[in-house]
């Protein structure tokens, strides 16, 4: 029993940060038709900013902040520079458009940060909590718990504001979207990323190669996705029409979690 | 993208002839025909590729897997079986056939982005299983290769690998382009372009497409085989998803069904990061901006966008 | 002696019933409408036979030989073949190419021959390639032979796909609209040359929304509604049948259609 319990913690948790992830990259597919090959990469954007933001002595939260900031920067070049201009473009264009961008992204990272593993600490100590014959991790309560109010955050988003539910609209029927008069012509899509810094010890680096990660069944971070608050409403005008349907909006609060798979 | 492309077959072969013949001429020292017998050797794998995805337009991110396939055969064959390394090469090639006949079946069922991401996931298992079979194929770190011998004639030097790596293309080639011009080039390209109007044409979509997979197949394993016994060792990475990533930027930067297409992208992904080892650092970067670029700015290919040049000037 | 008949077809999907025991037969030479409303489940049909969808109900016999279950590729080795509503063209390829894949059944080369260029291929590749533009020139494209498909003409496109179908030398050649989207002129080209087809002794089962070919065409009309079967015979009678007119012009219509006939 309490090995059951054990298990069912960690595939909670490591399960949580994956359907974050898998949020992030189906709310992509279903806004612009594109399969995100570059998505583990903005985890490791998240991950490796806040990182080296923190020891260079920025707060946590700040770091985690500006990293999630950057990572939102990255995937609206990403859309804009690379996804934009292939519209149309047959599905395997696209995802070679996203590999591309995956290669390019982790090629660029190594310089930028490094190829060493790196740790973060966790957000309210790592005493592990004994529950029920097993134990666990209080960062794991911060995963699991932060992921369930950002599903239910997104589904009030989509589900309950105009905005959310024209970003549904969009992803339904972009033609139909805009021609149903969509102001601000296009929405933007409301992914954000969440990141959160989580100390792990020295059995759980973090790589700068998340797809390595992945397959050599390393740590992996991840990141969470959470909506922005209101979105940035305002007159059109001030837009300078420039919005996209499937733009990613801005975020703050991040977490980062690295777990063992 | 093929029409009108095809009457061309001969000068298409003379002239990789002429430049197969011309670079050991030029090439200042053996470092520069190995690169090139490398170019020929993948060439020769984009080239199957490009008749599954630029004839049949089926997508496939797993093809190393096949690539693999055709090198540890080379590998296992004489170091475990007491095979010679001609015999291992051919028994690769026709194993990697019969794997592609058998995966073939479902795996082409699906299409679009699912097929996409069924063989990627077949190339990562046949990654994973290279990697995780050590007392076979020697695990992570690989293993070594018996020199290739042809009928008691060694093949070991730069020169003599760029001779034989160029003939193989050549028939590769040939191949290829006698395939384009035939009915069942035309059931494979109509089969591309409409599945739904080849079938009411009597084409028999799955067998042809599974046809496509398994040549595609073989070229791979062949092409495996060929760099295997070159580099005289063999690692997992060959059949990792970046091989297979590469692969299909060849082929698509090359020009998607272009038989020249396959080697002009084999050239460009081969001979650029030998040229930029002064940016060793930045090589990934630049490979990934590279295929972005391509994609985004050039979505046809090199090949096809130059003839499509040529023509107009000449009108 | 029939050459296709049809007995009772049914099909749903997900709960509607697209099409419920529809059933009719065609004669060597013969063309057969197919009308009705839009939603009628012609197009539904038309798959039905052709292999597409597999019936839940009902019997579709060519030659007397029941071809359910069978798979369209098969089906043109029968002997039917189709065109497609929505333009199935082969746009990579060139005009004569996409009529030369329509001889794909009368092509004897195997796939290792055309892999190895051997002396046969190039042979068949010559007789497909005449075959073909004795096609093209039928149905008025022997100019644009070498042109790429995507240059053509919408209505050029239709007697395209009108020639590949052909191309298979089918017994029963299945029209989904040839007309549709055509200007007068080129309406009257499909019209003649779907006469001169029937004339050669196949059998055409044409769907189709333009009254005018319909009327003058056919020997036979179908009159679907919401999957069913609404009236069959000839023309005039068809024409006349005021569950026709009510289906196609509801009640006020069919009121406006009596006062002009007076």
């Amino acid at each position: 029993m309490a090995e059951f319990l054990q298990l069912l913690f960690s595939g909670l948790t490591v399960g949580a940060v994956y359907a974050l992830v898998a949020l992030g990259f189906t709310l992509i597919y279903n806004a612009s038709d594109v399969i995100n090959f570059a998505q583990g990469d903005f985890v490791m954007i998240g991950g490796m900013g806040t990182v080296f933001l923190a020891a260079a002595g920025l707060s946590l939260p700040l770091a985690a902040l500006i990293a999630i900031l950057a990572a939102v920067a990255v995937g609206l070049l990403l859309h804009r520079l690379a996804i934009e201009p292939a519209r149309g473009a047959s599905p395997v264009a696209l995802i070679m458009i996203t590999i591309g961008a995956s290669i390019f992204i982790k090629g660029i990272a190594q310089i930028v940060f490094d190829k060493q593993f790196h740790a973060l600490p966790a957000f309210t100590g790592s005493e592990p909590i004994a529950l029920g014959g097993a134990t666990i991790l209080p960062q794991s309560l911060w995963v699991i718990g932060g992921a369930i109010v950002l599903f239910a955050a997104l589904h009030l988003f989509l589900e309950r504001t105009l905005l959310g539910k024209a970003v549904l609209a969009t992803a339904a029927n972009r033609l139909a979207a805009r021609l149903v008069g969509d102001q601000r012509q296009g929405h933007p899509r409301a992914r954000i990323r969440r990141f959160r810094g989580h100390r792990r010890d020295r059995r759980r680096p973090r790589h700068a190669d998340h797809a390595d990660a992945l397959r050599h069944r390393h740590p992996v971070r991840v990141e969470r996705f959470c909506r922005r608050d209101g979105g940035r409403h305002g007159p059109p005008a001030r837009r300078r029409g420039r919005r996209r349907p499937d733009r990613p909006d801005g975020g703050f609060r991040g977490g980062l979690y690295q777990f063992d798979l | 993208m093929l029409a009108g492309a095809l009457r061309p077959r001969l000068a298409t072969l003379v002239l990789l002839a002429l430049v197969m013949a011309v670079v050991p001429l030029v090439a200042p020292s053996a470092f520069y025909l190995r690169v090139a017998a490398l170019v020929w050797i993948f060439a020769l794998a984009a080239l199957g590729l490009t008749i599954l995805m630029g004839y049949a337009g089926q997508v496939s991110l797993g093809h190393a897997g096949f690539l693999g396939i055709g090198a540890y055969g080379v590998a296992i064959g004489p170091a475990h079986l007491g095979l010679s390394p001609l015999l291992s090469l051919v028994l690769a090639a026709a194993l990697s056939g019969i794997i592609a006949y058998v995966v073939g079946q479902p795996i082409l069922r699906l299409k679009g982005y699912y097929l996409a991401i069924a063989t990627l996931g077949f190339g990562l298992i046949l990654a994973l299983i290279f990697q995780s079979e050590s007392a076979v194929t020697g695990g992570p770190d690989g293993m070594a290769v018996a020199r290739l011998t042809v009928f008691g004639w060694r093949i070991a030097s730069a020169m003599q690998w760029y001779w034989v790596s160029a003939g193989v293309l050549l028939v590769g080639a040939w191949i290829a382009l006698n395939l384009a011009d035939s009915p069942s080039g035309r059931a494979l390209r109509a089969l591309h372009d409409s599945e739904v109007a080849a079938a009411g044409a009597g084409v028999d979509v799955a067998a042809r497409k599974l046809a496509a997979f398994v040549v595609a197949a073989i070229y791979a394993a062949i092409a495996g085989g060929l760099l295997a016994c070159m580099n005289g060792l063999i690692t997992p990475d060959a059949a990792s998803f970046m091989h297979s990533v590469e692969l299909v930027a060849m082929v698509i930067i090359g020009g998607l069904g272009s038989v020249l297409g396959a080697v002009v992208g084999a050239a460009f992904l081969i001979v650029l990061p030998q040229a930029l080892t002064a940016l060793q650092e930045y090589e990934q970067a630049v490979l990934g901006l590279l295929i972005m670029v391509f994609m985004i700015a050039l979505p046809a290919g090199i090949v096809p966008t130059l003839r499509k040049w040529l023509m107009e000037r000449l009108s | 002696m029939s050459l296709l008949s049809v007995r009772d077809l049914g099909i749903s999907f997900g709960g509607v019933v697209a099409v419920d025991g529809v059933g009719f037969s065609v004669s060597p030479g013969q063309v057969f409408s197919i009308i009705g409303p839009n939603g009628a489940g012609k197009t539904t049909l038309f798959n039905l036979v052709t292999g597409i969808y597999r019936p839940h109900k009902g019997d579709v016999r060519l030659d007397g030989q029941s071809v359910i279950g069978l798979s369209p590729h098969l089906l043109v080795r029968r002997g039917m073949a189709r065109t497609f509503q929505n333009l199935q063209i082969f746009f990579r390829m060139t005009t004569i190419e996409n009529v030369m894949v329509g001889r794909h059944l009368a092509e004897r080369s195997s796939f290792l021959a055309d892999l190895l260029g051997l002396p046969g291929v190039a042979q068949q590749n010559r007789l497909t390639r005449d075959a073909a533009f004795a096609l093209l020139d039928r149905v008025g494209l022997a100019a644009q032979a070498d042109a790429n498909a995507g240059a053509l003409p919408y209505g050029a496109l239709k007697r395209l796909e009108i020639a590949r179908a052909l191309a298979a030398e089918p017994k029963v050649l299945l029209l989904d609209e040839p007309a549709a989207g055509c200007n007068a002129i080129e309406t009257e080209a499909i019209d003649a040359l779907i006469v001169a087809i029937a004339r050669s002794g196949a059998a055409v089962i044409l769907i189709e929304h333009d009254m005018k070919l319909v009327m003058k065409i056919s020997d036979r009309i179908l009159v679907l509604a919401q999957g069913r079967r609404l009236a069959e015979g000839a023309p005039r009678a068809v024409r006349d049948d005021p569950a026709v007119i009510a289906a196609y012009l509801g009640d006020h219509g069919c009121r406006e259609a009596d006062h002009a006939h007076g």
